[in-house]
C-alpha cells in the first residue's frame, strides 16, 4: 500500500494553488490589451494623455509614461504618473506642454504594472503624432 | 470450459504499461498542445495576431513521446528503485520543457504593428512557474520516492 492520502492532499493543494495563480493570467489573456486604452486631447495649453482601464483584474503599481519625440528621436517633453491600484473604469492622466506636441513627430507611451499584483507587464507603444490624436 | 489467459506477471505488466501510457499521454497532451496553446493565448492577450499557435514541431513531438516512454518504464519497473527516479525525471523534464516553451518565463511580443503604432510588450510568468515548481515538481519527485521506501518498509 502506498500513500494515496498524501497524493490526494498534495494534488488538491497543487490544483488550488495553480488555479489561484493562473486565474489573473487567464482573465488577462481573454480580455487582452484592449482593456487598456490611451487617448489624447489638447486643452488649455496642455496635451493631456489619459490611460483608461476597463479590465476585470486589478492592476497594481501602475506607471504611465509619455514621451514626445522629435523627428530625430530626441525627447522634447516627458511625464509620467502612477497609481497603486487601478480597477475597472479607472484612469491615469499625464499632462505635457502643448507646444512640445507641435514640434513632435512621435509619441511613445509606456505602461508598466503588475496584473493582480503578481505578474509584471510592460507595454511600449510608439506612434506618429498625427495618428495619436 | 477452461479459461485461457495471460500469466499473472504478464497481466500485471500489461496493466502497468497501460497506466504508464495513460500518464505519458497526459504529459504529451500538456507539453505538445496545452502549454503552446497557453503561451499563444497570452501572446494574443498582449496584442499578437490571432493564430500565432504553430503546429507542434518534430522536436516537441519527440520530447513528448520520450516522456511517454519514461512514464511507461517508470510504471513497468514499479517496486524497483529506478521507478521513482524515472518518475522524478519525467516531472523534471516536463517542467524544463514547459519553462523553455514559456520563453524562459517571459511572454514577449516585439515590433508588433497595430495601425500606425509599433508595440512592444512583455509579461513576466515567473510567479506561475514558481508555483508550478513548488506544487508540482517537488512533490512529483518526493512522493514517488516516499511511496517506494514506504512500500519497502512495509514488506515482511
Amino acid at each position: 500500500m502506498g500513500l494515496p492520502w498524501l497524493k490526494t492532499v498534495v494534488g488538491l493543494v497543487a490544483l488550488v494553488a495553480v488555479g489561484l495563480a493562473a486565474y489573473p493570467l487567464a482573465a488577462f489573456a481573454l480580455e487582452g490589451v484592449e482593456s487598456v486604452t490611451v487617448e489624447s486631447t489638447v486643452s488649455g495649453g496642455a496635451a493631456v494623455f489619459t490611460l483608461h482601464y476597463n479590465g476585470s483584474v486589478t492592476l497594481k503599481d501602475v506607471d504611465f509614461g509619455v514621451e514626445l519625440l522629435s523627428p530625430q528621436g530626441a525627447v522634447l517633453a516627458s511625464g509620467h504618473a502612477g497609481a497603486a491600484r487601478l480597477e475597472r473604469g479607472g484612469s491615469i492622466e499625464v499632462r505635457l506642454p502643448a507646444q512640445a506636441l507641435a514640434g513632435a513627430a512621435e509619441v511613445r507611451v509606456t505602461i508598466t504594472g503588475d496584473i493582480a499584483g503578481i505578474y509584471h507587464f510592460n507595454i511600449t507603444s510608439t506612434q506618429p503624432v498625427e495618428a495619436s490624436g | 470450459m477452461s479459461r485461457v489467459g495471460l500469466p499473472g506477471w504478464a497481466r500485471r505488466l500489461a496493466g502497468s504499461v497501460l497506466v504508464g501510457l495513460a500518464q505519458g499521454a497526459a504529459y504529451y497532451v500538456v507539453i505538445v498542445y496545452l502549454i503552446p496553446y497557453l503561451y499563444a493565448s497570452l501572446a494574443e492577450g498582449l496584442g499578437a495576431p490571432a493564430g500565432a499557435l504553430q503546429p507542434p514541431s518534430r522536436a516537441l513531438v519527440g520530447l513528448g513521446l520520450m516522456l511517454v516512454g519514461i512514464s511507461v518504464a517508470a510504471r513497468a519497473l514499479r517496486g524497483n528503485v529506478a521507478s521513482p527516479l524515472l518518475s522524478g525525471l519525467a516531472v523534471l523534464l516536463s517542467y524544463a520543457i514547459t519553462v523553455y516553451l514559456m520563453g524562459g518565463g517571459t511572454v514577449r511580443v516585439e515590433g508588433l504593428r497595430v495601425g500606425d503604432a509599433t508595440v512592444d510588450a512583455s509579461l513576466d510568468l515567473d510567479p506561475l512557474l514558481a508555483v508550478a515548481f513548488v506544487f508540482y515538481v517537488i512533490p512529483g519527485i518526493l512522493i514517488p520516492l516516499a511511496e517506494h521506501f514506504y512500500a519497502k518498509a512495509e514488506e515482511p
